[in-house]
């Protein structure tokens, strides 16, 4: 039964390290956009998403798409919500001095949780398989473990007001900006690594940055 | 005291998740205000950090680490990527900002091979199982086992058993008497034989006896297939062997653990091959053939395969097919008669046939088997051609020679005087059919004879009778396959076919380490190799 678990949990650990919202751990520098957040006010009210801005006030996020709801309600009613919605409602502004905890993500590991799959080769082992099947699940689980944890930033390694450095806009809220428009990260690496867009040494690409970014030159 | 042995092992595995669960923070991101201050920091590294400046309408570009900061010009420029305010419409290629458009700048250090401990964590664990993995070829007997095994020298490892007992006797029901040859006595009349269960199973045994013959000038005594004793003399070695790889002689002239095999067919797990041998020899009245053989890892690999499929109702199934024979016993016995053993046939020249004289079917992958047929009448002018059939993969041939067949023997029966438990030193009763002797994973006994005389002037078998139930393991549970198991023996020619694929990947390590493990020195009679 908890090998049955170990293998669910390593599914799981799967899920979540596909998750196309962060740019690969190789990828992070150029990534434009924020990193993911969760916040907490330790009372019960938590909210995730795109880290889009943050200064001495508050924070700003955006929820992801993919994901049901970016807002975890307290269980006491009375407490009150410190989460407010914005706009689209999909944008959320949650005041600094409600922050309680919160963690960072800016990357990816690689999925690490698809190896637990591998422990079948312990079958080979005979009746050491019985040793050898859970340590192998057991090492590349906590591998697992270890890469879904990696690349965070949490309040005991990050003070709350440098929280800014990973957001979308750490300059702060550009003005104007339409919040609807503001979509998610996803990401293909051709979209973020120079080298690899197609037609990158085209003389076309003079020609469209003249025509779109003539704000530039 | 179980608990506390049980959580020995625990504990440096938890030490090992913490040390990998707990993760290394990186700093990597800094930020300036101003593109002097951004000058003054990374005008000194060695190589240009990636560079992000943030613009104050909510853009952002980004270069790798190409750019330049001209503060005369005040312009960044170099190849990158602009983003507009809602990150859409990427523009690649060379961007040039106003530094007063900028609104911050961040730079980010590459980090250096972050996923080092992870993927290291993980190449350890991959170099443990590949090794695990070759041990448990060179040694079948300690990871997959099966059947008590003998030695005369109780130090020797399964390499070196002497003999091994009742292979096929996974049930009561299925219980046999099984002779080995021991070949090479030891010249004192006082004969120790340890008796080891190396296997996740429980050995029950009725009973172990020697049986002997004086020997004898030039002449030896051989087991027939039909498990009688015949004397027997004049060995002749073949002069030619031809099997599907082409010539095979070297490895078929002694008896030197030097032996030939093939791999399985691609296509089916069953595929005929033959073995043609030929002898130079003008006597041809009374003649045996003589084969050392033994079985590859194949029966092995059914067998497990088969308690695999079974799951958790492996014992249920044991129990029924003890019990009333059942559906699954037949079906067992039908994938062994399937794959049948090594039929020998001889070359008629009168007729221009091939004569049956018989076949070869110990089961076992250990200990080399040295057993007799005695060929038919034929006719033969100057060469003997015998033809060995068997299915491909499945068998490894020592060594074959013809033997004259004198007479047939009596051997001389010799019954243990004393059995001793190797672990603890204790005397224990010999076994009987009605009290056997029940041994369990790591026991060791040590069988005591007392020869007529020295050990050296006997020709001797080793006689072994009972079973062995195979222990069920915890990775089986999970893998139940009924419908596979009942194709397995109601279809046995498909499963087969279908499961060649399969055991052609185990096969191909398991062959190749299992054989070099041993006889790198020499060169191999191997197909494709």
């Amino acid at each position: 039964m908890k090998i049955v678990n170990l293998f669910l949990f390593g599914f799981l650990l799967v899920g979540c390290a596909g998750s196309k919202v962060l740019p690969r751990y190789d990828q992070m520098h150029y990534n434009p956009y924020g990193a993911q957040i969760k916040i907490s006010d330790g009372k019960g009210y938590r909210l995730q998403g795109e880290l889009i801005a943050a200064n001495d006030s508050g924070v700003w996020v955006l929820r992801n798409f993919n994901k049901e709801d970016a807002q975890a309600l307290s269980p006491f009613p009375r407490i009150k919500n410190p989460i407010q919605t914005i706009d689209s409602g999909n944008f959320y502004f949650f005041p600094m001095s409600e922050v309680n905890g919160f963690t960072i993500k800016y990357a990816r590991s690689r999925k690490y949780a698809a190896m637990m799959g591998a422990t079948v080769i312990t079958f080979g082992h005979g009746v050491i398989s019985s040793i050898s099947f859970p340590l192998n699940l057991i090492v590349s689980g906590a591998v697992a473990i270890a890469g879904s944890k990696a690349y965070q930033y949490n309040e005991g390694n990050l003070h709350k007001n440098e929280l800014y450095q990973f957001a979308r806009y750490p300059q702060g809220l550009p003005n104007p900006l339409d919040v609807r428009q503001l979509g998610n990260a996803v990401f293909q690496p051709a979209l973020v690594t120079p080298k690899r867009i197609k037609g990158y040494e085209t003389e076309d690409f003079a020609k469209n940055k003249q025509e779109k970014r003539g704000i530039l030159e | 005291m179980k608990r506390s042995a049980n959580r020995s092992w625990q504990v440096p595995l938890l030490l090992l998740l913490l040390v990998l669960v707990s993760c290394q923070t990186y700093y990597f991101r800094t930020t300036y205000d101003s593109a002097n201050e951004l000058l003054d920091r990374t005008n000194n590294l060695k190589q240009p950090p990636f560079l992000k400046a943030h613009l104050k309408n909510g853009e952002v570009v980004i270069w790798e680490n190409q750019w330049k900061l001209d503060s005369s010009q005040q312009f960044i420029v170099g190849r990158g990527v602009h983003y507009d305010v809602y990150r859409r419409n990427p523009v690649v290629g060379e961007c040039k900002i106003p530094i007063s458009s900028v609104s911050l700048f961040e730079t980010n250090r590459k980090l250096k091979n972050p996923e080092a401990g992870r993927i290291g964590a993980l190449t350890v664990l991959g170099i443990a199982d590949v090794a695990l993995g070759v041990y448990c070829i060179m040694n079948p007997k300690a990871c997959f086992g099966s059947c008590p095994t003998f030695y005369l020298n109780p130090n020797a490892n399964y390499h070196y058993s002497d003999a091994e007992g009742f292979s096929s006797a996974i049930l009561p029901r299925l219980a046999y008497t099984d002779a080995d040859a021991l070949p090479n006595l030891p010249a004192t009349s006082n004969l120790d034989i340890t008796m080891k269960n190396e296997a996740m199973e429980t050995h029950v045994v009725r009973g172990v006896r020697l049986k002997i013959f004086p020997k004898e000038v030039g002449k030896t005594v051989l087991q027939g297939s039909n498990h009688r004793f015949y004397s027997v003399n004049n060995k002749i070695n073949p002069i030619k062997a031809t099997g599907l790889e082409g010539d095979v002689l070297p490895a078929l002239l002694s008896p030197d653990h030097f032996e030939r095999f093939s791999l399985a067919h691609p296509k089916s797990m069953k595929h005929r091959e033959h073995i043609d041998l030929e002898f130079e020899t003008k006597e041809i009245k009374d003649l045996g053939f003589q084969l050392h053989f033994r079985q590859t890892l194949m029966s092995t690999y059914l067998f497990y395969s088969a308690m695999d499929d079974m799951g958790n109702d492996f014992a249920a199934i044991f129990a029924e097919m003890d019990a009333k024979g059942g559906p699954f016993l037949k079906r067992f016995q039908r994938i062994q008669s399937s794959l049948g053993g090594i039929e020998v046939s001889v070359y008629d020249e009168a007729t221009q046939t091939w004569k049956s004289a018989g076949e070869f079917s110990e089961f076992g992958p250990i200990a080399i088997e040295n057993q007799m047929i005695q060929l038919p009448q034929f006719s033969s002018q100057h060469r003997v051609k015998v033809r060995l059939t068997m299915n491909q993969g499945l068998w490894r041939i020592d060594a074959a020679q013809l033997v004259h067949i004198e007479k047939e023997v009596t051997p001389q029966v010799i019954e243990p005087m004393g059995l001793n438990d190797r672990n603890s030193g204790n005397l224990v009763s010999l076994p009987n059919k009605e009290n056997p002797l029940v041994t369990t994973p790591g026991q060791q006994f040590t069988w005591k004879f007392s020869l007529p005389s020295a050990g050296n002037s006997w020709v001797a078998f080793l006689e072994s009778e009972g079973y062995y139930l195979e222990w069920s393991r915890s990775a089986w549970v999970k893998d139940k396959n009924i419908q596979r198991l009942t194709r397995m023996g109601v279809a046995p020619e498909s499963y087969f076919r279908s499961e060649a694929n399969n055991y052609k990947e185990f096969e191909k390590t398991m062959e190749r380490e299992f054989w070099d493990s041993r006889y790198s020195d020499k060169k191999v009679v191997y197909e494709n190799r």
